[in-house]
């Protein structure tokens, strides 16, 4: 019987080995949010270039760690590379650059079932998310005086950073504990949202979108978040880019080089099909100037 | 003679009193026997419903494609082959360790201080987290291997097997020893009165009459290699890549990995096909554990003592 199995398992290796094939090819991690984009982007490109794309989440902290280990051609990224991890890159005498590739527009959403919260400044959101404030009323005396829920992103989410950096401040964390739910997979915040009218939580753009029919979109300071108004700027603070990091910048012809071309170019197009939004003209003329093509 | 009777009287008061105990005690583990087997059927049915209606041809045969997600023509066909790959690695690894570690402990080593501490060991090892041996993959068999042997410095499917084939150790170990313990200790005696040596008595003797044993353990141990997500993550296997390569240093992406992306993705197709994926991974791991229990009943049915 053992004889049998050590039989198969070569053969399985023989046939796995017959497998390998070399390509060009780029490492590339880091954000979820990014994730979605940079797997269409990679099929669609490396397809017809012939590139071998290796495509894997983890995290913005991950996509930073990699690149500056070495470990990746392209880190991806939802909020900017901090101080000290660019540190860490440069006693590994690697150089991040930052590309803006597309837009994301944070939504803050509700239950779909929620009638009484449509707009929110920056403040009362601070309020809701720090914990000043636990009960609606004391929001705004025309909500009720239900008790306020909260769900949002993982500590680990470059979302996570980049709400609590907009909304609450340097350094301040959002109210944990009864009547909070903390997930790093967005459709488990989408579940936590849809039932519960007192709740109120925030993720990408995209998944508002798909869920658009059980959500509710709260207005910041007066704007709802739209492509347009996520493009250019007016959906502020909660309008971001999201970025891929590279080691330099690339030389012309390189695989990393050609890659970016295509982001910067025929790559916008796809940006839509998952949820984000493309570049203004503005940006895309920089980063093409940035990268000399 | 009255003090019998009285004596027989207060024991029937007693039995009364003790048929209740017996009656409460047999309704509470009936519930929680009751809440396991009902728990277990809800998530069936309700995995089923959810993952059935997507389960195509396109599902079996196409691979996964971020863009074909939205004209459904994604499928799980290369997760599918990793996974395959991956468990066959790790048992190829696996097997033949932990099987050999069994027998050595329980028919070779005496009885030591060292031996019960080993023994200890690998009942502790059992229990640990499976996090904890995707960082211990994540070190060893990605990073250290990557700066000694120069191996890809990314999760291979080799790293995987090496993870889960660490993993699986302590399950092997054990099932070996425990099937060598139902071997008669008169079998062993009488081979080796007759002169075998100690191998020959394990090779024709003992092994036979515990196979059916080692088998079952080799089986459920596969089937907890192929529940394994966390390791897997851990250790970095990427989510999609633009050209399926199979081979040890190759990677790739296993059905439990593409299942944990495929979920939290913002699209409905994505989860539709997550669904679907994970009804594969729960039949798949049902299956295996159906066929230890087969396995067990016939061959046992055949040892004639």
């Amino acid at each position: 019987m053992n004889k049998l199995a050590i039989l198969t398992g070569t053969a399985l290796l023989a046939v796995a080995l017959s497998g390998c094939t070399t390509t060009a090819s780029l490492n590339q991690a880091g954000s979820s949010t990014v994730l979605p984009l940079a797997e269409v982007w990679a099929e669609d490109w490396g397809v017809a270039n012939g590139v071998q794309i290796n495509v894997a989440g983890g995290g913005s902290g991950a996509g930073a760690s990699g690149l500056c280990a070495g470990e990746l051609d392209l880190g991806d990224m939802s909020r900017a590379m901090k101080d000290s991890e660019k540190e860490t890159c440069r006693a590994n005498g690697i150089e991040p650059i930052q590309w803006k590739v597309a837009f994301d527009g944070i939504s803050v959403v509700t239950s779909d079932e929620n009638t009484f919260v449509e707009d929110l400044t920056v403040d009362q959101l601070a309020m809701i998310f720090k914990g000043d404030v636990m009960t609606w009323d004391e929001v705004d005396a025309s909500f009720p005086a239900e008790d306020v829920h909260l769900c949002y992103p993982d500590s680990d989410s470059g979302t996570y950073e980049y709400f609590n950096e907009e909304i609450l401040g340097d350094d301040v964390s959002p109210r944990t504990g009864s009547g909070v739910q903390q997930s790093p997979d967005d459709n488990v915040l989408v579940t936590c949202l849809e039932a519960d009218e007192n709740a109120i939580g925030y993720f990408g753009y995209a998944y508002y979108i798909e869920n658009s029919d059980r959500l509710n979109l709260v207005a910041v300071d007066g704007t709802q978040p739209t492509p347009s108004t996520i493009a250019d700027g007016s959906y502020h603070p909660l309008s971001r880019p999201i970025f891929i990091y590279t080691d330099g910048v690339p030389e012309s012809g390189s695989t990393v080089f050609e890659y970016l071309d295509y982001v910067f170019s025929d790559g916008q197009g796809l940006v839509s099909e998952v949820g984000y939004v493309a570049l203004d003209a503005g940006t895309l003329g920089e980063m093409r100037s940035q990268l000399g093509a | 003679m009255s003090g019998d009777g009285a004596l027989l009287f207060t024991a029937d008061a007693d039995l009364h009193r003790r048929r209740r105990t017996e009656r409460r005690w047999k309704a509470v583990l009936l519930v929680g026997a009751s809440f396991s087997i009902v728990g277990l059927a809800v998530l069936i049915v309700r995995m089923l419903a959810d993952g059935v209606p997507h389960m195509n041809l396109d599902f079996w045969s196409e691979s996964y494609s971020p863009s074909g997600i939205r004209g459904r023509t994604a499928g799980i066909f290369d997760a599918l082959v990793s996974s395959i790959l991956v468990l066959g690695m790790t048992m190829v690894i696996a097997v033949p360790v932990g099987t050999a570690a069994g027998i050595y402990l329980y028919e070779y080593a005496h009885k030591s201080r060292l031996t019960d501490w080993i023994r200890a060991t690998v009942s502790n090892l059992a229990g640990v987290p499976s996090v904890v041996y995707g960082l211990l993959g994540l070190a060893i068999f990605v990073r250290l291997f990557a700066d000694t042997f120069g191996m890809p410095r990314q999760g291979t499917y080799l790293a995987a097997a090496l993870t889960l084939a660490v993993l699986i150790l302590p399950i092997l170990i054990v099932a070996t020893e425990e099937a060598l313990k139902t071997v008669p200790a008169t079998v062993r005696h009488a081979s080796l009165g007759l002169g075998a040596t100690k191998w020959q008595t394990i090779r024709h003797h003992v092994l036979p009459y515990a196979l059916p044993g080692i088998l079952t353990g080799q089986i459920l141990a596969l089937s907890r290699a192929a529940g394994e997500t966390a390791p897997l993550l851990i250790i970095g296997l990427p989510t999609y890549q633009v050209f399926q390569t199979y081979g040890p240093l190759a990677t790739g992406t296993p059905l439990q990995v593409r299942a944990y992306y495929l979920a939290s993705d913002a699209r409905q197709e994505a989860i539709d096909l997550a669904a679907g994926a994970i009804v594969v991974l729960l039949l798949a791991t049902l299956a295996l554990n159906l066929l230890a229990i087969f396995l067990r009943d016939r061959l046992q049915n055949r040892i004639r003592w």
